[in-house]
């Protein structure tokens, strides 16, 4: 095919796609003039189009491809092993059950197959040597496991014996069980479980779902087993699958939730469950939700009910699958059974039977399954149970337990007063006298030696007599001496018990740091759980946004304002969406029902019409008619016109004088807009007034009727110079075009039926399509290019001169004003759920630029104010709004309509001042971020070798001088003032990453070599060669001397600039590093993976902080908020999300984006308050948060 | 030599990188894995038989390259330069199935059962590489696309990675190429 003709082909082909399909064929014929072969040429590459959907297309990722393999077998395989499958039964958290037949023997025998869901690396192994044990159990009650295995692609089944029957709880009410009846059945489960654990297997998944009552009353359990083989799965679906499936933990053991070791007597609680469900209809756990953590926590902590405490409950609900084999995870456990017995019967033996059951400690329940099936027969034998005398002493110990620290704590206080302290002073005491004898004895002695020598003196005959005398003295003062050491010996031991007294006293000291250490953690428990609050109810009022509810949004964000003395919990998101809940400039209250907003021409008055009152029938509202100052709302006049209704409205240019009439009339009343006064009236007008519009030079009018007519009114004659029948329906709406020369009318039909006319003559230029039910308003650009209709919930825009459609919006449009420049069409909405949003569209590329927020009901009027700087609207939540429009443009998104183009790299400067897009032609344009223009865009013309990657990377300077890029070949440095090339950096193979360290000095990475560069030269300096794979991310600490490296492999380095050598090393799990961000304070750092997680370091400790779950696609870019309290990140899913650093929550998910976040391309404006994301589709998005200085003037 | 995930890796980026001879080494490593993965489409009795065989082909790449010593920029180059060789082996694989059938005595089975399922409309393969080639004569970059998407089982977004040009742009020149290629395969 020639080139030319190819390329006319493709152009039309285009283009006729863009149009509805109604309009296709005109255009063709009309694009192909008398080119017949085109034409036919292009109509069967249409009708090529047409039936090719899906053809070559549906080739789904890669990744999907895997995928596809894995759930081959439930999707399209027919046969497993020698089974036929017949049907699905259920599907659930653990797999899908199958109804299937042996199809290879005589005899047909229907089995159930469960496929496996699991990622259990070993299962097959694990299946086969847990089959063996399972196929051994042969019990009436048990339903049999007959075969089992991997299918080819590796999913493991297990076949079983397939039973018909329906929940044992469902069965005892279907068939209305009394109270012993219900006991007899559940004893012959027990005798089941009871044989199943003399084989040394546990059930571990008890539950009504698997105990089935077959049509004849024999239960059979399901699933022996299974449960184990799962492990330790179980508990992980528990927790992960909780929100996706309604699978809870109901009947798990306090053990099994904690993951603990399990032994039987974990099947003696599930059983307690069952039979707690079964005699009382509830749930034994009084629970306000159904999260997994709540059940967990009262399983473990709540004491359950009495069973006879529970009410009876009349009429349950009843809402299971009543036969067959389920999944039983896919059960709801809040059953609420109407009994054929009173709560009353149960009370005593039973409550104490079932709670003993029911116990928190394995060891406290009954010890066998036997020992619980005995009992209750003991009771239906009217004997005294084992569990009605062991509840005293229970209750005793679990007082003692209860209080177990504070009792221990005590009694050691009392220990070492009594005990300690008593016995030291008691010892001393003793001590004390033996002391004071001792001494009174050596004080005797001397006397005696002293009586001896006087003796010896006076008397030498009696020498022999003195010399025995001071014998026996010295042998007295011998026993003294012993007495002394006694003394002392007794001293010491009395330290030594004193010693015993101060360690049990720092004993109980220690015993009550620990209290405290507890007081804290429940402290500390106490802030993350209202953090956790704050989250939530970010997460709430992010909602409340997106459901348009304002009001509620306020509510939420309110308690958030700083208090004295209190945390404050907010960051990025609380102040954006502060700022969203409060984007009007002003607003006041209209009691009336509003028919009309305008200005005046200098902008600096406004006007409104509306109904006198609110409350009373339309027919016989007055009209009242204000002019406001427009910047303060402050009322300058007021018109009342009391028997004048004011159904339809018309202005002239001049806003000098209004037109009112009753919808349906016959009477049109003119007023001045300066003096109040009616200026005249036109009486007597047939067919029914429905519409009218003033000519511009206000000399003529425009009147549209019910029964369909169109006339033209000379004024204020009210003569008719022309009326057109044209058997149209009745004519809603009318629009004068800025020139005067042409209109466009409005009118309920289900064909064409909006019409574009000359004034003049009142002849038919077009006829434009459209469905409308009921076209409520009709309106022409300032410039007259587009004509635009709108009404219940769809807009429709056309070229005025040719009667080309131009877009076409559902679920939106009401009311519409364009900005003077007509650069921009406003929407008051009416879309059942967003009725009171205002949306802003761009007149040349019909994208959505911003919406407001902030009416509570549908909007009925809306106004531009001339010098383009407010708008006005008025709605059915009787408000009259002003909007700011100057102040949204800051937050316009900003995009790039060039076709052939691709962002690969988004940079804003750190001065906040210019926009960088890098794009995969290998160029970079540099945006004004005041007005999102284009002020140049710098070019690599070096040619890319074939096969080449179009990556193109952006960095600029601190100073905001110097932008550096780089792509496959080359790197190059340019002076952001001039935009000139300043030096060309040649490259052997691509660059990964660029990064400029604080004083200039630019990094450069290729695959796994970094080279630095000295900052405006180009003069090489030295590189550092990385041994960890591939190089994703550079950043330089603050200090420009270190540099954190980020390779593939998922490894973080930090290098020493100066000497290239290696400081630290960080080993990041194995995810591997896409992307990568240093917080400011370089205290973290986070990386994102291709698996679409984000994980964030502490680069003190080395260790892993948090995980953030919640990308579906590879995480692309990264960025700490300016106060490191906030991560953003961004993902090949489309999706932007914030983070709390300090508790890893999710704070709020932004949708905005188009297409994949390009690398690297997300970050914060220097003051912390725009955050901004580029994607692949030439868009960047912004989102504003509000600054003190905006919440303080409120 | 030993097939590991790494040495394919490197050998198509020594192919990228202007190496032939890394080709020559690379296409029995991809055809082996091709066929050991044959076996597990045994039971996938789809109709679209055309989509089978390259997922099969998509799916031995997966298994191939050592995706964590690929930065994800480069990922997606990776897939489309694998597209090239993918469409290069299916094609091959096609030919060689009708050459057997017509010429009657080749009971040379080099492939099982199984894969020979896989390959039943090789017909179709082949007429859509015509197709292909006839594009190209006059729309080059949109038989590229159509060889990405198609034979590389890449995203709009991914062949707008390696065509460099936006998601946007593929999106619209991708209905044309499919509604031409449609038409082309149904005119017969």
């Amino acid at each position: 095919m020639e080139n030319h003709r190819w390329r006319e082909i493709e152009r039309i082909f285009d283009e006729m796609l863009e149009l509805p399909e109604t309009e296709q064929t005109a255009f063709l014929a009309q694009a192909c003039r008398d080119d017949e072969s085109l034409q036919r040429e292009v109509t069967s590459l249409l009708v090529a189009h047409r039936q090719a959907n899906g053809f070559l297309g549906s080739q789904a990722a890669p990744i999907s491809a895997k995928q596809a393999l894995e759930d081959s077998v439930t999707l399209t395989t027919q046969r497993i092993g020698a089974y036929q499958l017949l049907r699905e039964l259920a599907q659930g958290g653990m797999g899908t059950v199958w109804l299937a037949e042996r199809a290879d023997e005589q005899y047909q025998q229907q089995v159930a197959i469960k496929l496996l869901k699991t990622e259990h690396p070993d299962i097959a192994h694990r299946l086969r040597h847990e089959r063996q044990i399972l196929a051994s159990l042969n019990h009436p009650n048990i339903a049999r496991l007959l075969d089992g295995g991997t299918t080819d692609s590796g999913q493991p089944y297990l076949v079983m014996e397939y039973i018909e029957g329906v929940p044992i709880d469902v069965y005892c009410q279907q068939q209305q069980l009394s109270l012993r009846e219900r006991l007899q059945l559940f004893r012959q489960v027990c005798s089941a479980v009871q044989y199943a654990h003399q084989h040394l297997i546990i059930h571990r998944d008890l539950k009504p779902a698997n105990i089935l009552v077959t049509a004849d009353g024999t239960p059979k359990l399901l699933d022996f087993g299974i449960a184990k083989l799962l492990q330790p799965d179980l508990m992980q679906s528990f927790q992960t699958q909780a929100g996706q499936t309604p699978m809870t933990p109901a009947y798990a053991s306090p053990e099994q939730v904690r993951n603990e070791t399990l032994t039987t007597t974990s099947d003696v609680y599930s059983l307690g469950v069952v039979l707690y469900e079964l005699l009382t209809g509830r749930s034994p756990y009084q629970l306000t939700t159904n999260t997994f953590g709540e059940l967990a926590k009262a399983i473990c902590e709540q004491e359950p009910t009495r069973p006879s405490a529970q009410e009876g409950e009349k009429e349950g609900q009843w809402e299971r699958a009543t036969t067959g084999q389920g999944d039983p995870s896919s059960r709801s456990v809040t059953p609420s059974l109407p009994l054929s017995f009173s709560p009353s019967q149960l009370r005593g033996d039973l409550d104490s039977i079932v709670l003993m059951a029911l116990r928190k400690e394995p060891n406290e329940r009954y010890a066998s399954v036997e020992q619980f099936s005995t009992d209750i027969q003991r009771y239906l034998a009217g004997l005294p149970t084992l569990a009605r005398k062991g509840t005293l002493a229970y209750r005793a110990v679990k007082y003692v337990r209860r209080y177990k620290v504070p009792v221990a704590a005590a009694a050691l206080i009392l220990l070492s007063l009594v005990g300690g302290i008593g016995a030291t002073s008691r010892q001393a005491q003793i001590a004390r006298a033996e002391q004071a004898k001792a001494e009174a004895q050596r004080i005797r002695a001397e006397q005696a030696l002293a009586v001896a020598d006087e003796q010896r003196r006076l008397a030498e005959q009696a020498l022999a007599e003195v010399e025995a005398q001071r014998t026996r003295a010295e042998n007295a003062l011998t026993t003294a001496e012993q007495r002394r050491r006694q003394a002392e010996a007794a001293r010491a031991e009395a330290n030594q018990q004193r010693a015993v007294a101060e360690t049990q006293r720092l004993t109980a000291e220690a015993e009550r740091n620990v209290a405290q250490t507890q007081r804290q953690r429940a402290e500390t428990q106490e802030l993350s759980n209202r953090q956790l609050l704050y989250t939530s109810r970010m997460g709430l009022a992010h909602q409340a946004w997106n459901n348009a509810n304002i009001e509620r949004m306020r509510e939420l964000l309110t308690p958030y304002l700083p208090q004295p003395n209190a945390p404050d919990y907010r960051g990025f998101e609380w102040y954006y969406l502060w700022r969203l809940s409060h984007q009007e400039e002003r607003s006041f209250a209209l009691p009336g029902l509003i028919h009309l907003t305008a200005f005046s021409l200098d902008s600096t008055q406004l006007l409104t019409v509306a109904a006198q009152q609110s409350d009373v029938g339309p027919a016989s509202l007055g009209t009242e008619v204000v002019w406001r100052d427009a910047a303060t709302g402050e009322v300058l006049r007021r018109y009342e016109y009391p028997a004048v209704s004011a159904g339809i409205t018309a202005l002239t240019q001049d806003r000098k004088v209004l037109a009112m009439a009753r919808l349906g009339d016959k009477v049109i009343r003119v007023v001045s807009l300066t003096t109040g006064a009616e200026l005249y009236k036109i009486a007597d007008l047939q067919g029914g007034l429905s519409c009218f519009a003033f000519t511009p030079n206000g000399n003529q009018m425009i009147v549209g009727f019910s029964d369909g007519s169109i006339s033209l009114l000379e004024l204020p004659s009210g003569r008719e110079i022309y009326r057109i029948k044209k058997d149209l329906p009745r004519i809603f709406t009318v629009a004068i075009a800025p020139d005067g020369q042409r209109f466009i009318t409005g009118s309920a039909d289900h064909k064409r039926n909006v019409y574009l006319w000359d004034l003049a003559s009142g002849t038919e230029l077009f006829a434009l399509g459209g469905v409308w039910a009921k076209p409520q308003n009709a309106l022409f650009s300032p410039d007259g290019r587009i004509v635009v209709v709108s009404g219940n919930g769809l807009t429709t825009a056309w070229e005025a001169a040719t009667g080309k459609q131009l877009m076409q919006l559902e679920n939106r449009g009401r009311r519409l004003a364009f900005t003077p420049d007509s650069r921009t069409l406003i929407i008051g909405g009416e879309d059942a759920a967003k009725q009171s949003e205002i949306t802003f569209l761009d007149t040349t590329t019909w994208k959505d630029k911003a919406v407001q927020r902030g009416h509570g009901n549908v909007i009925f009027a809306l106004a531009v104010s001339p010098d383009g700087q407010r708008l006005a609207s008025g709605a059915a939540d009787h408000t009259v709004k002003l909007w700011d429009l100057t102040r949204e443009r800051a937050d316009d998104s900003l995009y790039d309509p060039r076709k052939m183009r691709a962002f690969a790299h988004i940079v804003l400067t750190p001065d906040g001042k210019r926009l960088l897009t890098g794009q995969k032609e290998q160029s970079v344009t540099v945006w004004d971020m005041a007005t999102r223009q284009e002020i140049t865009t710098l070019r690599h013309r070096t040619p890319l070798p074939p096969n080449s990657p179009t990556n193109f990377h952006v960095a600029v300077s601190a100073d905001s001088q110097w932008y550096a890029t780089g792509n496959a070949v080359e790197v190059k440095v340019w002076e952001a003032a001039t935009g000139k090339e300043v030096f060309t950096l040649p490259l052997p193979t691509p660059a990964t990453a660029l990064s400029f360290a604080p004083d200039g000095t630019l990094a450069v990475s290729i695959h796994n070599t970094v080279q630095l560069w000295e900052p405006r030269t180009g003069k090489a300096r030295n590189s550092m060669k990385v041994y960890f794979g591939g190089i994703v991310g550079l950043r330089f600490a603050a200090d420009s001397a270190s540099l954190y490296v980020a390779s593939t492999n998922s490894v973080v380095s930090v290098w020493d600039v100066a000497t290239g050598q290696m400081r630290r090393e960080y080993r990041c799990g194995n995810a591997g590093i896409e992307t990568f961000a240093l917080s400011a304070d370089e205290r973290l750092f986070a990386t994102g993976s291709r698996e679409g997680t984000a994980r964030l370091w502490d680069t003190q400790t080395g260790r892993e902080l948090f995980v953030f779950k919640g990308h579906a696609a590879v995480v692309t870019a990264l960025a700490f908020s300016l106060d490191n309290r906030r991560l953003v990140t961004g993902s090949q899913d489309h999706t932007v999300r914030l983070w709390d650093v300090t508790t890893g929550e999710e704070l709020l998910v932004f949708k905005e984006n188009h297409s994949w976040i390009a690398d690297n391309s997300i970050g914060f404006s220097p003051d912390g308050k725009l955050l901004y994301a580029g994607d692949w589709d030439r868009n960047v998005c912004f989102w504003r948060a509000a600054t003190e200085a905006e919440i303080t003037s409120r | 030599m030993v097939v590991t995930n790494s040495n394919v890796t490197q050998l198509l980026q020594a192919w990228n990188a202007g190496d032939q001879a890394a080709l020559e080494k690379l296409l029995p490593q991809v055809q082996a894995e091709l066929h050991r993965l044959a076996a597990h489409y045994m039971h996938q009795q789809t109709p679209d038989h055309l989509l089978q065989a390259t997922a099969l082909v998509n799916e031995a790449w997966l298994h191939l390259i050592d995706w964590r010593n690929v930065s994800w920029q480069s990922r997606a180059h990776f897939f489309g330069v694998a597209a090239i060789l993918m469409r290069r082996i299916l094609v091959d694989e096609a030919r060689k199935q009708q050459a057997q059938k017509h010429g009657g005595k080749a009971i040379r089975v080099t492939l099982g059962a199984a894969e020979e399922m896989a390959w039943q409309q090789s017909p179709e393969l082949i007429a859509l590489d015509d197709a292909l080639k006839t594009l190209a004569q006059f729309d080059e970059r949109r038989s590229r696309i159509v060889e990405l998407r198609f034979f590389g089982g890449l995203s709009v977004e991914e062949t707008a990675e390696v065509l460099g040009v936006s998601p946007r742009t593929i999106a619209r020149e991708w209905r044309l190429a499919q509604a031409w290629l449609y038409r082309e395969l149904n005119r017969k």
